[in-house]
């Protein structure tokens, strides 16, 4: 006997596959796609007017946590603005540093510049609650960043009398790691193709720890190469490298390795990297030290610095868009921008 | 068949997320795509920072549209790690084909095991899960905020619902809420609950979130709505009617069978509650009026089966009076090629009631319509189409093919509008039902179409029709008497062959034929079988005029059996004009060939007629026996006898007659002998 080739109008449906409607319809006779050719459905989306009486009427304010990228981009229509992106693994210390920054504003002046406002005051404070004392933690810690979209931390600065605003892109650490696993994953990151600084994060305590030595010295290169490939760095950003959790470095008996190791490392990136980023730095920071022999927020004034210098030759950036078209060959000549 | 109470098995597989130098997954019974993999990376992980997440932890609900799965989800928090923010995650990943029979979430709900310190183990093997097949029902005390939710839910079907969190209950409300829902609808349905910011991206929307109580659920999701007042809707009314009594609602079983097709999410959700209420049997037409215009306004493509109900509805339900349901009825009817699995008749006898003017359109053989037309028209009654071509004319010629009995209603042809000669005209004359048709149009006085009967059919059924009349019904039809009456030469077959023989037919015939005009060329006069085949009525006017004719005849040259018809009139005409009840018609007919001449008083019509009679018998020679026996009245037949007697050829003739009738052995007969021996010596 022939055998019926089993069809469904409804895409979704593996029927053919599993035998089982997803319409949960026992007799197939009821379903309204079962032995039908696929075809296009019509998948309004129409509000229906529906309405419900919203009880708010006040004035919706936005709130002061971290941002989106679409209020992320309205902070960068405002100011000058200097974008920078934070790239570290887990754990290396990425929301510290940003939390280190805010704490030291809070001190007064840092690296010339003045804390002049933010619209992420609370997502800031938040990051910085668990480093201070009314935490009652026994110690400085940090809540590890969460998976999901990259969010803004915003403060703006007045530098020489000129107001300028900073946005720091923190996004988790293992998002980041995958990039060394899939180039294609950071596609998806966005801020680092806007960023004028991209920071890596040099993780210190790992980095005196004889176990995880290798793994850090060999994840970094391999992240940012990943990034590269995915041609996240077409704008040559300047490129600043940290070693964070310099506390850690200099409790360790390892501590002059270290020092060699990142040495190692941040020469290795400028070799491997430098026709991709437009200058280069390297700071030694200790953002929220768990030991007193280091100052708190050490090396982040340095470091801001590095950030808010601007870069050597700002440049347009023509992209050429390709649809396969034999129109596109009618672009004009290119002109260099130089 | 599966018992209610009895459980469902389902396998469902697992993973395990949590922090291990970062979140990750930890273990799991399925290796997922790169996309798939990902989002439960990023769902898995907490909800929000700088909160203290519930004891139990919290539900996240969503789907994995490339593998095809729904992940329920329950995260702990994981204290015991390193750092702060750190959770576990327990995600169930049901196929879209089971999630879609699941009648209650309970039992996955139950299936949650958080790892302990030591680690997750045990996660890498797919779970059976015994799912119970009856829905759970809400308490009541938790019914107030699950109207908040679906009142935002549904009524603001494109907004991110935000309510505040409650407690542990909140786990299981808003998983009756979402098992509430129809399978389509289940599977995209996100939620979460419990949230310290908006976990949607700009791809995937949370429908649902349930915030932090401590928190400003507004300031967290900026563009959220609030589920802060419940809308006091019937629909509202019904959903959670429905989540307090499920085994007694029909409403899920409705939303499962109709939602299959409906891609407008929570956007439906009120339009398929209304339809629900609007097709219950004691809803009033206006409520499925709205309701069918509400479904409409989902979109062409969308929730077809959801039509079909409203559909049926509007086709079976009495009573229902309303055009613009009718034409969305009869569109969904011709949208689908199987009549939306409706009787046809049903359909049909809707049809005939609201469009029959589609009968005169005419309807394409493709049309799915034609069957349900075809199949009301056989089903109705003859009163029912009859009305219906009064009422649309030209649906006649629809109707007729599939119903010719129509054509034996008297009704159909008193329809002003039918055109009768046209339609006979197109009569096969060898029809079957001819008589019955002719029966008809005699009944409904349609005498203008006598002509045009007889040329296509000839008298045969008009006469089989007029036999079946009185003598009223006859003459109130005596156009179609004429018509037969001029054909004269199918007239003496019928009498001849014993067609014509009903005696108010001879009646009417005998007052409208030329005494003459019937043929009589070979054998007995038809006439002469005719009234010998009929009894003799009580209809005393008739029965004159009849004998009337038949002496006219009689004294004419046209009939071989005079003799015959003298016997069949003389008595009865000689006694009517005695009494003087001869009606004038009937007299003028009579006196056509009475005697004339002054020898005679006019008055005496009787002596007339005796004289017409003798001298008929003896002029023509007619057979002596007939005279003999020529009325039954003695004293009559003794006149007629004295004036043959008068002369000698009356007396020649008498001898003849007296000869005849001693042949016979009958004791009148032989009186009459007598009585001829005694005039006649």
């Amino acid at each position: 006997m022939a055998e019926t080739e089993v069809i469904c109008a409804n895409r979704e449906c593996r029927i053919a596959q599993g035998g089982r409607c997803i319409e949960g319809h026992d007799d197939l006779a009821k379903c309204p796609h079962y032995g039908k050719e696929p075809e296009e459905l019509d998948e309004d989306q129409d509000d229906d007017g529906l309405t419900l009486v919203d009880t708010f009427d006040g004035v919706h304010l936005p709130d002061a946590l971290p941002l989106e990228s679409g209020r992320a981009d309205r902070v960068l229509a405002m100011l000058p603005a200097r974008m920078i992106g934070v790239i570290g693994v887990h754990d290396s210390g990425k929301t510290s540093v940003i939390a280190g920054l805010f704490d030291l504003f809070q001190l007064g002046p840092v690296s010339g510049a003045s804390f002049a406002g933010s619209s992420t005051l609370h997502g800031l404070e938040i990051i910085c609650h668990d480093a201070r004392v009314a935490s009652e933690r026994d110690e400085p810690h940090s809540e590890r960043t969460k998976r999901g979209e990259v969010r803004f931390y915003h403060i703006d600065v007045r530098r020489d009398g000129a107001l300028q605003s900073l946005l720091i892109a923190d996004r988790s650490g293992e998002e980041y790691e995958e990039v060394s696993d899939l180039a294609a994953n950071a596609t998806a990151m966005f801020e680092l193709r806007r960023a004028d600084v991209i920071t890596v994060l040099v993780d210190g305590r790992r980095l005196s720890s004889p176990s995880d030595r290798a793994d850090v010295m060999g994840a970094i290169p391999l992240i940012i190469q990943g990034m590269v490939e995915n041609g996240a760095f077409e704008r040559k950003p300047n490129l600043a490298i940290i070693l964070t959790k310099d506390d850690a470095v200099q409790a360790s008996s390892r501590k002059d390795r270290v020092e060699q190791d990142f040495r190692s490392i941040v020469d290795g990136i400028k070799d491997a990297f430098a026709d991709h980023f437009s200058d280069f730095s390297s700071f030694v920071t200790s953002a929220s030290p768990k030991d007193t022999n280091v100052m708190r927020g050490s090396g982040l004034a340095e470091m801001l610095g590095f950030w808010l210098k601007p870069s050597v030759e700002p440049k347009g950036l023509r992209l050429r868009y390709r649809n396969g078209r034999v129109f596109d060959g009618l672009m004009p000549a290119e002109t260099d921008l130089g | 068949m599966a018992d209610a109470l009895s459980p469902d098995p389902i396998k469902v597989d697992q993973t395990l997320h949590g922090y291990s130098e970062g979140h990750r997954l930890i273990d799991g019974s399925l290796k997922l795509p790169q996309p798939d993999a990902r989002t439960m990376l990023v769902l898995s992980d907490a909800s929000g920072s700088g909160s203290r997440l519930p004891p139990d932890g919290y539900l996240t609900g969503y789907p994995l549209a490339e593998s095809g799965k729904y992940v329920l989800a329950r995260t702990w928090a994981a204290p015991e790690m390193s750092r702060p923010g750190c959770v576990w995650t327990h995600s169930l990943l049901i196929d879209f084909a089971d999630l879609a029979r699941l009648r209650s979430a309970d039992d996955l709900l139950n299936s949650f095991r958080r790892p302990s310190e030591t680690g997750g183990v045990g996660f890498a093997a797919r779970l059976e899960v015994e799912t119970a097949r009856t829905p759970t029902a809400v308490p009541p005390v938790h019914l107030r905020r699950a109207g908040l939710w679906a009142s935002a839910l549904y009524g603001k079907p494109r907004g991110r619902i935000v309510a505040e969190r409650d407690g542990p209950g909140d786990d299981e409300l808003v998983a009756a809420i979402w098992m509430q829902q129809w399978p389509r609808l289940r599977r995209a349905f996100r939620f979460c609950s419990f949230s310290t910011e908006d976990r949607s991206t700009s791809a995937d929307i949370f429908d649902l979130q349930l915030m932090d109580a401590g928190r400003s659920s507004r300031s967290r999701i900026p563009d959220g709505v609030i589920a802060s007042m419940v809308d006091h809707s019937e629909w509202i009314n019904m959903l959670l009617d429905d989540l307090e009594l499920p085994k007694r609602s029909g409403l899920r079983q409705f939303l499962r069978d109709v939602g299959s097709d409906v891609t407008n999410g929570r956007a439906a959700m009120v339009t398929l509650v209304d339809l629900y209420a609007a097709l219950e049997s004691n809803a009033g037409p206006s409520k499925l009026t709205d309701a069918v215009a509400r479904l409409e306004g989902l979109g062409s493509g969308q929730g077809r089966v959801g039509r079909a109900a409203a559909a049926r509805v509007v086709f079976s339900r009495p009573g229902l009076n309303d055009s613009r349901l009718f034409d969305f009825a009869l569109e969904q009817v011709r949208t689908e090629r199987n009549l939306l699995e409706i009787d046809p008749v049903t359909i049909g006898r809707a049809l005939l009631r609201w469009r029959p003017e589609l009968l005169a359109e005419g309807i394409g053989d493709g049309d799915p319509l034609q069957e349900a037309i075809e199949a009301a028209v056989m089903e109705a009654s003859s009163d029912e189409l009859v009305d219906l071509v009064e009422t649309v004319p030209g649906a006649a010629t629809a109707l007729l093919p599939l119903r010719q009995d129509l054509l034996e209603q008297a009704s159909f042809w008193r329809i002003a509008s039918v055109d009768a000669q046209r339609l006979i005209a197109s009569f096969d004359p060898e029809l079957d039902q001819a008589a019955r048709i002719v029966g008809a149009l005699v009944d409904a006085g349609r005498d203008d179409c006598s002509s045009a009967v007889v040329v296509r059919f000839g008298i045969a059924p008009v006469v089989a029709a007029l036999s079946k009349l009185d003598v009223a019904g006859i003459r109130s039809g005596m156009g179609w008497v004429r018509a037969i009456a001029r054909q004269t030469d199918d007239l003496a077959k019928g009498m001849a062959d014993g067609t014509v023989w009903h005696r108010p037919l001879l009646f009417a015939l005998a007052e409208v034929l030329d005494p003459d005009s019937v043929p009589n060329s070979v054998g007995t006069d038809p006439w002469v079988i005719a009234v010998e085949r009929s009894r003799t009525s009580g209809d005393a006017h008739g029965e004159d005029l009849l004998a009337a004719c038949l002496f006219t005849r009689a004294r004419g040259w046209r009939s071989r059996s005079a003799g015959r018809l003298f016997f069949l009139s003389v008595q009865r005409l000689h006694e009517a004009m005695a009494s003087a009840r001869l009606s004038d018609q009937a007299w003028r007919i009579a006196k056509l060939r009475l005697p004339y001449g002054s020898m005679w008083r006019d008055w005496d019509q009787c002596k007339k007629l005796r004289h017409a009679v003798v001298d008929s018998f003896i002029d023509r020679d007619l057979p002596p026996i007939e005279f003999g026996t020529v009325v039954d009245d003695g004293k009559l037949w003794e006149e007629l006898v004295d004036l043959a007697a008068d002369n000698s050829r009356g007396r020649r003739y008498l001898d003849k007659v007296r000869s005849a009738l001693r042949s016979g052995g009958e004791a009148w007969w032989a009186e009459r002998v007598r009585l001829i021996d005694r005039k006649v010596k």
